[in-house]
């Protein structure tokens, strides 16, 4: 081979080199891997999800909830028992009244009320089950310049729980009829038991579920009972079943076992009366 | 010597030879009319180039100097104005802005377009910014909105897609002749981001299929697609009762023994709904609580659902949805539209079951995103990555009987 045919075999090189790069420089084609079966689905392809869906269209889905009424209010930490106050004023105008009060407030430990009833406003002082009590608390004012201090014979505030734990003990015996005179003035409402005795028959319970099947109903109220050795039963409510367990005359008892429900398994308990 | 002068000539011949790369001339595009905003308020465009503003008696240039100008509309008719003028139009004026050459560009909203400007008042107080724009530039921003366009093994999928959104748009253009504008800028029609979402090969895709349109029976075919078909392709008549082409019926999305779109993140999805999520979807929409009722006794609340009717494909066509004393039946978008949390998504498509896995919870388990009409786009771009050419997934996978035309 001369020099010439060697320049002219390079330059031919070059030329078709610069003709279709492509092929020297990577000589790759662009390999696909497509055949006829991509085309041409012979048999469809097996998909659980889609399968489900053709075999099965019309399904159903149902949730269910209760919805709850709000919890009984808070009862108040006092309660109405009849009893006896020490009355040192009445009259129809309120600033009076209201700078009486404000003066026993700093003569007394006991409680003053400033009550508005039957057109009168009256200041009254302590609470007492006993009428010597109230005696007592008369003379000590009489004694501080309040002449005109009387014992009227009313529904007293007294702490909560003192009544449930010993109400035998704690309701006031039998009084004497107090000074005819001041008396009718005073107690201007008839004083009603009804309240007491209605406060006294309040039962707690605790309810721990309520289901519109039957036999769930039963078979939790079985489960309670093994539980908590407690009384458990269940009522029925237009076509609820509601399951409750124990029955308490306070409030206090009831909540310990709450707790106790609600710490073993049920923390939607929730107390009713 | 003598060899070497001829083979000399015979090269330098050879060279002449090589095919030089001419700027073939091209048949125009047609130009298309998009909406890019119906405006109450002030707004302004700002022009990177010279506009032109033809009015009765006289041009007015802008994009030199005084580059933005604002829009608002008034009582009676609209005004535009920048610093040195005002111009004020009554209610039939409809005005353009037209572009000197074609590098022009503006920026409306934040985003930049080529092409001109129409507005027009609209009833009610409302200007619409309309973006009259050569068809194929057009093109070159709708498709890289619509698919993912970085990867090189997309590119017979965007071509596919490039050829999709151009039938769609010339049929969008040949039925609103009389419209004020051809297309919305959104899923209403197709997703339009402007020139800075352009990819080189979206770009690409688009100038490769210059004029390529689906053909079918003589006339350009109705163009569908979606993001996912979940295996399950569905019959247009099946979502638009008016529409019922053989090419768009329901069947299976398969490439040989696995579905076009199984890698798609919405090839199956699956949602949980609590009664408490339902509730709050009921609050939302018709303002009304059930759960949150005051009862005077223990009551209790029941949540059905029940499928009435599936399509050929599978896909829920009727709902019904019981809640407490609210009881109604939904029909197809509804569906998915319904299940939407007040801070949440739609259900990505109706092709699912619905089942309760207890007293409060519900699980939804679907497939696929979007109608399932025509192309699925993540089959599309599988089958691109397999090798298929844009023809074949057109003609071959998706509208079976269609063909493709070269029209300008």
């Amino acid at each position: 081979m001369t020099l010439k045919q060697f320049i002219l075999l390079c330059i031919a090189t070059l030329f078709l080199l610069h003709c279709n790069p492509k092929t020297l420089l990577t000589g790759v084609t662009h390999t696909s891997d497509v055949d006829s079966v991509l085309f041409y689905q012979q048999n469809p392809v097996a998909d659980p999800f889609l399968d489900e869906i053709l075999s099965n269209p019309g399904n159903l889905a149902r949730l269910t909830t209760m919805i709850l009424p709000p919890p009984p209010p808070a009862l108040p930490n006092y309660k109405e028992i009849e009893g006896f106050r020490v009355q040192l004023f009445a009259g129809t105008d309120s600033i009076s009244a209201l700078s009486v009060q404000s003066r026993v407030d700093m003569d007394v430990n006991d409680p003053v009320y400033l009550i508005h009833e039957g057109g009168l406003f009256k200041i009254q002082v302590g609470d007492y089950p006993y009428r010597m009590d109230a005696d007592n608390m008369k003379l000590v004012l009489n004694n501080k310049g309040y002449d005109g201090a009387w014992v009227a014979k009313r529904m007293i505030h007294v702490p909560h729980d003192s009544i449930e734990s010993d109400s035998s003990t704690v309701l006031p015996p039998p009084t004497p009829p107090a000074p005819a005179a001041s008396r009718e003035e005073i107690i201007t409402e008839p004083v009603s038991d009804s309240a007491l005795t209605e406060t006294n028959e309040i039962k707690f319970k605790i309810q721990v579920m309520a289901t519109s099947d039957e036999l769930k109903a039963q078979q939790m109220e079985l489960e309670l009972e093994d539980q908590f050795s407690q009384d458990a039963f269940y009522e029925k409510t237009g076509d609820i079943y509601k399951v409750f367990i124990g029955k308490f005359k306070t409030r206090a008892n009831a909540e310990i076992l709450l707790n106790k429900v609600r710490k073993n398994g049920y923390p939607d308990a929730w107390l009713v009366y | 010597m003598k060899i070497n002068i001829f083979t000399i000539i015979v090269l330098l011949f050879l060279a002449g030879c090589i095919p030089q790369i001419k700027e073939a001339a091209l048949t125009p595009a047609p130009e298309i009319r998009v909406l890019l905003d119906t405006i109450s308020k002030k707004d302004s465009i700002q022009f990177n180039n010279v506009y032109e503003l033809k009015a009765e008696e006289a041009k007015y240039e802008f994009g030199k100097n005084n580059s933005r100008i604002y829009v608002e509309p008034l009582e009676l008719g609209y005004r535009i104005f920048n610093e040195n003028r005002i111009f004020k139009f009554t209610k039939d004026d409809a005005i353009s802005f037209n572009s000197k050459d074609d590098k022009g560009f503006f920026t409306f909203q934040g985003k930049r377009y080529k092409g001109d400007i129409l507005i027009s008042l609209i009833p009610k107080k409302n200007i619409q910014i309309i973006n009259r724009v050569d068809l194929e530039d057009y093109l070159q921003s709708v498709v890289p909105a619509e698919m993912p366009s970085q990867k090189s093994s997309y590119y017979e999928a965007l071509k596919a897609q490039a050829i999709c959104a151009r039938t769609y748009a010339i049929k969008k253009m040949d039925e609103s002749k009389d419209q004020l504008f051809d297309v919305y800028d959104d899923h209403r029609d197709q997703v339009y981001g402007g020139l800075k979402i352009q990819t080189t090969l979206a770009s690409n895709a688009v100038r490769e299929t210059r004029g390529d349109v689906i053909m079918y029976d003589n006339k350009l075919a109705d163009v569908f697609y979606h993001s996912t078909s979940g295996g399950m392709l569905e019959s247009a008549e099946n979502v638009w009762p008016s529409y019922n082409q053989s090419y768009l019926k329901s069947r299976q999305d398969a490439v040989g023994r696995t579905f076009a779109d199984a890698n798609s993140p919405y090839f199956r999805w699956s949602d949980t709904l609590s009664i408490q999520d339902i509730d709050a979807i009921f609050n939302h929409k018709f303002n009304k609580s059930y759960l949150h009722q005051i009862v005077q006794d223990t009551t209790e609340l029941v949540f059905e659902t029940q499928v009435l009717k599936r399509t050929s494909s599978g896909r829920v066509a009727e709902l019904q949805i019981t809640f407490g004393d609210t009881a109604f039946t939904l029909h197809g978008y509804e569906i998915r539209d319904f299940f939407k949390l007040p801070q949440g998504q739609s259900l990505p498509s109706t092709l699912f079951t619905i089942k309760a896995i207890s007293d409060s919870l519900l699980v939804i388990n679907g497939g696929g995103f979007g109608h399932g009409v025509g192309m699925s786009q993540f089959g599309a771009m599988y089958m691109s990555e397999k090798g298929f050419k844009y023809y074949d997934i057109l003609v071959n996978k998706y509208f079976i009987g269609t063909y493709l035309k070269k029209v300008y």
